[in-house]
């Protein structure tokens, strides 16, 4: 047990820092405030980045990875997190969707769909929930009908991240045979974007403009070259990919950096004394610590060739609940000042920093699985408790 | 990075959880915690034999020289199974202020023994009306002849009935001494509460304190027999027996000054981090046995035709029981590590106390993220144990009460969760 970074890790994680600094606008307020002018820098940042072999590490070097390690892999992810995700949509490409082509895909897949990915060229949005299959995953009614050499697929998806960014790809999960039972015959698809029969509704959202969506498919061909992992055996392939990417965003980390920012605030503006605020702030970079802690603890399995799913549950329980309670006890210490938080309003305490961390923050309990479907496995999985409705 | 546990590590755990549940069951406890004396030769016997008592002494005086991190896996499997035992006080804490504040003859002559488990000591620094071991001490050392003389009153001392010497924890009159680096000398007059550190920014407390107050703190050695020394027995429900020691003109030789007053304070301070990480393990481990306990009675318990873990109000708690907990346990493991890391032997195996008390709150953001959370987080793994059991967790013969009884002991232990935040914030420049 080691709870220390080599020291090439940390030298690799200043390099990074001196970058972003470099690079980022100085006025970078993070890709998820009210600027859609932030897209566009995201996808050149990404080529920037996808140049300097940055954006995938931690990769093999025949996908365009460095295979750095799965350590600089977290402190990059740490510093892009805390500093409002420059790199945009592209984050869920090494989070999960990339991982998950390395682990299921054929060789094939894998030399067509990972070195866009480290090259930061290519946006990929996801299917998986429908208006009536939410939680209920299993009960999705996406059909995808067999024809030989290509499926055809209509149905409907909600809640598609980035999809009208535009996104390039589709990772989704349909299902190909109604009869094998509710979590059998799903399988998943990758699927072009620019193929025929596909409508993107954007779904305007309290974060601002447009990163949610409805994906209309109706008869979309799709060649049988992309079906990823086994026919009807989808639900495994998800559930795997849903255990990275519950850990893949290091939420503390821009937690931790906005209970930074409002400790400049209080001692800037001579509250640093008050008990109240002293006591909040201090137990709120606590949390930091112990979310970061379990997110490292579900890393350290992954890197020992396990698959975590209660471990990376727990982690993304502490730090969702953080990211949230960031967002409400900063807004409680600003008082009403905080109640300006759109970063062009003169006046906005840390430019809504603060504010904006509520409002992201409504859905970080409800997406990729909401809290009490997390509980739910780890009930099931690390405690044998009896299935639960 | 990396936060799996080593292979020695796991067979430590796997050796005490063993040792514990075939020695120690619930039963047993119950006896023991009836008995006069408290705890279990057997088990202690069986302690010492395993190394535990030794695992962290120096080389030098017979210890295995081990770090705080192998302590807390061991310290866990002792608390998950409720084991009165003077482990903590003895041979973490009260070894600890001896190994760091001791002349090279006081720590030849109680080291080796608290080692081998053949002596017990105990620190005794509570006095009435105290919020935390961090505040200054009323009981007074004052000139007398050759030596001095000791006066005053400690409650809560563990296990002072067995032991062979109490390091008791001082005011020394006459003796000014700047305040020292955690700022143990600052107090808030009448509160009883200590406040953490020496520059704290808050303006109406730790002023009047360390130098200014005319007095320093110290450490002497007493001898439980001595005349003018008074043990009477107190009960916290702790599951340990704890004592009232009254000091009436006690006699201390130059020999039974502990250390300089300069370094009493930092190494008190590191003695006292070193025994939250501990004890914070132990609660840990009743905390987990108190989930275990919990998931049992869910699975097993049956109401409205079905058990009660099939309701996601009682499955939520248990879960929400597993994330507190492990929240809980990495904290405390980044503690004991800091804790090593900071006050690392030297290449050689020496342990050099001067040079290890140069930085006493090297690992104050760990050691304090660690118990903060661990009080207000154990507070809610019973509150949860506790509905989950419904009413026969409130009866003495079941065994959650042994565990929830130590749980609230633990939370008002070694700093409470305000104190230990208050601490962080110092950390954070505010």
């Amino acid at each position: 047990m080691d709870f220390e970074f080599t020291e090439d890790d940390r030298a690799f994680g200043r390099r990074f820092a001196e970058l972003l600094d470099e690079k980022l606008p100085t006025d970078w307020q993070g890709f998820f405030a009210e600027d859609r002018e932030a897209l566009a820098f995201t996808r050149e940042f990404c080529r920037d980045l996808g140049r300097a072999g940055l954006l995938t590490v931690s990769w093999p070097l025949e996908y365009g990875g460095q295979e750095a390690g799965v350590w600089k892999q977290t402190l990059l992810r740490e510093l892009m997190t805390a500093s409002g995700e420059p790199r945009g949509p592209q984050y869920m490409n090494l989070n999960y969707i990339g991982p998950l082509i390395m682990k299921f895909g054929t060789a094939e897949q894998k030399a067509r769909f990972l070195p866009p990915m480290a090259r930061g060229e290519v946006i990929w949005t996801q299917g998986f929930s429908e208006p009536d299959a939410g939680s209920d995953l299993a009960a999705l009614r996406t059909r995808a009908v067999d024809h030989g050499d290509h499926f055809l697929v209509t149905g409907q998806k909600i809640w598609s991240s980035y999809a009208d960014s535009p996104a390039d790809w589709n990772l989704l999960l349909v299902r190909t045979n109604p009869d094998a039972g509710r979590r059998r015959g799903m399988s998943v698809l990758l699927v072009d974007m620019a193929s025929p029969g596909i409508t993107v509704r954007p779904i305007e959202s309290m974060g601002g403009w447009h990163e949610i969506n409805e994906v209309f498919y109706d008869e979309v061909r799709v060649p049988r070259d992309c079906l990823l992992g086994p026919l009807d055996e989808g639900w495994g392939v998800i559930g795997s990919g849903l255990t990275l990417e519950r850990i893949g965003i290091p939420r503390y980390a821009r937690a931790q950096r906005v209970v930074e920012r409002l400790c400049d605030h209080v001692r800037e503006t001579g509250r640093a004394a008050e008990p109240d605020v002293r006591q909040k702030l201090a137990d709120l970079r606590v949390r930091c610590e112990a979310a970061k802690l379990l997110a490292y603890r579900a890393i350290s399995l992954v890197a020992a060739g396990a698959n975590p799913s209660a471990e990376a549950s727990t982690a993304r329980i502490h730090a969702t609940l953080l990211e949230q309670a960031v967002g409400h006890v900063g807004l409680e210490i600003l008082g009403a000042s905080g109640r300006l938080g759109s970063p062009s309003e003169d006046h906005a305490p840390l430019h809504g920093l603060v504010k904006q961390q509520w409002v992201h923050n409504i859905p970080a309990t409800i997406g990729a699985g909401t809290l009490e479907i997390q509980k739910n496995i780890i009930a099931q999985t690390a405690l044998g408790l009896p299935r639960s409705r | 990075m990396d936060l799996t546990l080593s292979g020695e590590q796991r067979l430590l755990a796997d050796t005490v959880r063993d040792l514990v549940e075939r020695e120690c069951p619930p039963d047993l406890v119950r006896e023991i915690e009836k008995s006069e004396r408290g705890f279990g030769d057997g088990h202690w016997k069986t302690l010492a034999d395993l190394g535990l008592t030794g695992l962290l002494l120096p080389e030098e005086h017979g210890g295995a020289g081990q770090g705080v991190l192998d302590l807390v896996v061991a310290a866990e499997e002792l608390g998950r199974g409720a084991m009165p035992t003077p482990l903590l006080a003895s041979a973490v804490f009260a070894a600890a202020v001896i190994d760091l504040a001791g002349s090279a003859a006081q720590r030849a002559r109680w080291l080796p023994a608290i080692g081998a488990g053949t002596a017990i000591a105990t620190v005794a620094v509570l006095e009435p009306g105290a919020r935390d071991e961090w505040g200054a001490p009323d009981a007074a050392l004052t000139p007398h002849g050759a030596g001095h003389r000791l006066t005053g009153t400690k409650i809560l001392v563990p296990y002072a009935h067995v032991a062979d010497v109490l390091v008791i924890t001082v005011k020394v009159a006459g003796v000014a001494v700047a305040g020292s680096v955690l700022g143990t000398d600052a107090s808030t007059p009448g509160a009883g509460m200590s406040t953490p550190g020496a520059d704290v920014s808050t303006p109406d407390v730790g002023v009047a304190a360390g130098a200014g107050s005319g007095g320093g703190r110290g450490l002497v050695l007493v001898d439980p027999g001595a005349p003018g020394v008074t043990l009477r027995r107190q009960h916290d429900g702790g599951g340990e027996p704890v004592f009232e020691v009254v000091l009436r003109d006690v006699e201390v030789n130059a020999e039974d000054l502990l250390g300089t007053p300069a370094a009493a304070g930092p190494a008190l301070a590191v003695a006292l981090d070193r025994m939250t990480v501990a004890s914070t393990a132990y609660a840990i481990g009743g905390a987990q046995r108190a989930l275990d306990l919990s998931v049992e009675h869910a699975r097993s318990r049956r109401q409205f035709g079905q058990p009660i873990g099939a309701f996601q109000s009682v499955a939520h708690r248990c879960v929400d029981m597993l994330t507190d907990v492990e929240a809980c346990r990495y904290l405390c493991y980044q503690a004991a590590w800091k804790l090593d890391a900071a006050w690392k032997l030297d290449a050689a195996g020496k342990v050099d106390a001067a040079g290890r008390l140069d930085a006493p709150g090297a690992a104050d953001f760990e050691v304090a993220a660690a118990k903060s959370f661990a009080n207000d987080a154990i507070r809610r793994v019973f509150t949860h144990a506790h509905q989950v059991h419904g009413a026969i967790g409130f009866s003495m013969e079941h065994d959650l009460q042994l565990h929830s009884r130590r749980g609230k002991t633990f939370e008002l232990s070694y700093g409470g969760s305000t104190w230990h935040r208050e601490r962080v914030a110092r950390g954070l420049d505010l």
